[in-house]
């Protein structure tokens, strides 16, 4: 059985095939880089993973279980979590809370509990609240616990949104362009943390970049996509001398 | 730790002060108004959680205020039913009704929600007006001394023992849906629904939770108000009913804890201080409320919060 597969996904919107037919297989335990040119259909695909779209055509599973059965809410629970290419960062709410319901599907008490801040949801949110700082230290945010997460500079919401997604404890972690915004030395460090989350935490990674040097770097496979249609598949050496990649990077040479 | 204990200190503080008034206070005027003011605070303290903190406009709060005060003056006075049971009885019921008109909000958009809600409220408002062999039509329902077992609350300063323990628990349970994971969760779908959503965050359980809280507390008022009013008609709860209660919470401050509380105070007490200007009392009061909404947009809360007077209060706090 596969980890994660992708089967004949497709999906149009009023006769523009965003994404046709993309068969994708990953691996527990990879690093997949998924690129392509603007407008290729790469966010599509997270969002057709997490159930933001309804796929025209296709399957989507995760360890045999069938996503296309679950609602969006349920994609966490299954075992995956997403960033957002645009920051979708809890603006009014403090960097700690915005990971603690990042925590929301560990921590359990009824709705009664928590009006009462009584029993279950009392004890669960206090140790949820020394995970959050424990993941908050790995992303050196720990200063910034109680700040307003919209005070943060730009490329640490990104972290923000990274340590949120991490905080769900995921299998599999869909980051869209996490590098975009940062400069050389915030993709330095992000390079070695995804790493980590790999190595250390088990997580497979699908990460959609823009930032080449990145994605060519630290992805075991990457996938190409251009006009939503999957152009070559392959270890980075690989994609860098196929000559249909060159070609929807730069243009044909005629 | 030492900004939990200032807070007991404060909260203490409060009950000590909101025990000794009845004492003090002799005029039966200013304890109707007090109690008003704990009313207004127990509506609209329902209403910032749905339209404040989960981001629904809700223009429906006057419906299910009045919702609360027909089962409340109708099982007292029809069924005979004891205070004690009618008055939760109104909550539990006004929270049902509360989420299914939580349903539209699953699938409107704000605009949308604002009119499907106002239309809500008018039709409530209609039943109201034309179940007579229930509600007893226009001419309304009067209710004369409720007793809760021995004791007669047949005056403002008995109810007030009533209407502000009540205020005092559910003000108490407010804050602690907000600051808990239910209240991180309304937040959080207001903020961003799509990210909501992808961390587990079902939006609308929270949007139909947010409803039926607004729901309670608003049936739980208006079964105070029909008591300390003595009298329940249709006409009390139509819409300007409802913008009135958004209007108490704009300039309170929206998604505020204190805001509702701030602002019923303000809305309550002010048009009585006002009082020997009769014909140009709801002039002044209207521009008032305008110079908030324009100059203000934080409400009383903010500015008290950013103002000259929050300044100084934080320096002695933190000194303390």
């Amino acid at each position: 059985m596969d980890f994660f597969r992708t089967e004949n996904l497709s999906i149009s919107f009023g006769g523009v095939k965003a994404l046709q037919s993309l068969d994708m297989n990953i691996e527990k335990g990879e690093i997949r880089g998924l690129i392509g040119p603007n407008g290729a259909g790469k966010t599509t695909v997270i969002n057709l993973i997490t159930r933001v779209y309804n796929p025209t055509e296709g399957a989507v599973s995760l360890e045999g279980i069938d996503l296309l059965k679950s609602k969006p809410h349920q994609i966490s629970q299954v075992g995956i979590c997403r960033t957002f290419q645009n920051l979708e960062i809890f603006k009014s709410m403090s960097v700690l809370d915005n990971v603690m319901v990042g925590r929301h599907i560990h921590l359990g008490g009824s709705m009664v509990d928590s009006i009462l801040n009584l029993g279950r949801a009392k004890r669960e949110e206090r140790k949820g609240i020394e995970k959050v700082h424990e993941i908050l230290r790995s992303l050196n945010l720990d200063d910034y616990a109680d700040s307003s997460a919209s005070s943060l500079p730009f490329g640490k919401m990104r972290l923000l949104e990274l340590g949120r997604a991490l905080a769900s404890e995921p299998k599999l972690l869909l980051l869209d362009e996490p590098g975009a915004g940062m400069n050389a030395e915030e993709i330095k460090a992000l390079d070695t943390f995804i790493r980590k989350m790999r190595d250390q935490l088990g997580i497979t990674i699908l990460l959609v970049e823009h930032v080449l040097s990145l994605v060519m770097e630290i992805s075991d496979q990457i996938t190409v996509l251009d006009y939503g249609v999957k152009i070559a598949e392959g270890s980075a050496k690989e994609i860098q001398s196929n000559p249909k990649v060159v070609e929807a990077y730069l243009g044909s040479e005629e | 730790m030492s900004e939990k204990i200032t807070n007991k200190i404060y909260i203490i503080g409060a009950l000590i002060v909101l025990f000794i008034l009845p004492f003090v206070i002799e005029k039966s005027y200013t304890m109707y108004i007090l109690n008003l003011v704990g009313i207004y605070a127990i509506m609209t303290v329902g209403l910032n959680i749905v339209l404040g903190y989960t981001g629904q406009i809700s223009i429906v709060n006057a419906g299910f205020m009045g919702i609360g005060a027909y089962v409340t003056a109708l099982s007292i006075v029809k069924l005979g039913i004891p205070i004690y049971v009618a008055l939760p009885m109104a909550g539990i019921l006004t929270a049902g009704i509360g989420i299914i008109i939580g349903f539209p909000a699953l699938r409107l958009g704000s605009h949308y929600l604002a009119m499907a809600t106002l239309a809500c409220n008018q039709a409530i408002q209609l039943i109201m007006i034309h179940w007579k062999s229930v509600t007893m039509g226009a001419a309304g329902v009067s209710l004369s001394s409720v007793n809760i077992g021995p004791i007669a609350l047949n005056s403002n300063h008995r109810l007030y023992f009533l209407v502000i323990p009540i205020a005092f628990i559910l003000i108490y349970l407010y804050v602690n849906i907000i600051k808990s994971k239910l209240g991180r969760s309304l937040i959080a779908v207001r903020d961003s629904e799509i990210a909501a959503q992808s961390m587990g965050v079902s939006s609308a359980k929270y949007k139909t939770t947010a409803f039926a809280i607004s729901g309670f507390y608003a049936g739980i008022g208006g079964g105070l108000l029909a008591l300390v009013i003595g009298y329940v008609s249709p006409e009390s709860f139509g819409l300007n009913e409802s913008v009135f209660h958004l209007a108490v919470l704009v300039i309170g401050g929206t998604a505020t804890l204190p805001g509702p509380i701030l602002g019923s105070i303000f809305f309550v007490v002010t048009p009585e201080l006002f009082h020997w200007m009769v014909e140009y009392k709801v002039l002044v009061f209207s521009l008032i409320a305008l110079i908030f909404i324009i100059f203000m947009p934080g409400g009383i809360y903010g500015l008290v919060k950013s103002g000259l007077p929050g300044w100084t209060f934080k320096r002695i706090l933190n000194k303390a």
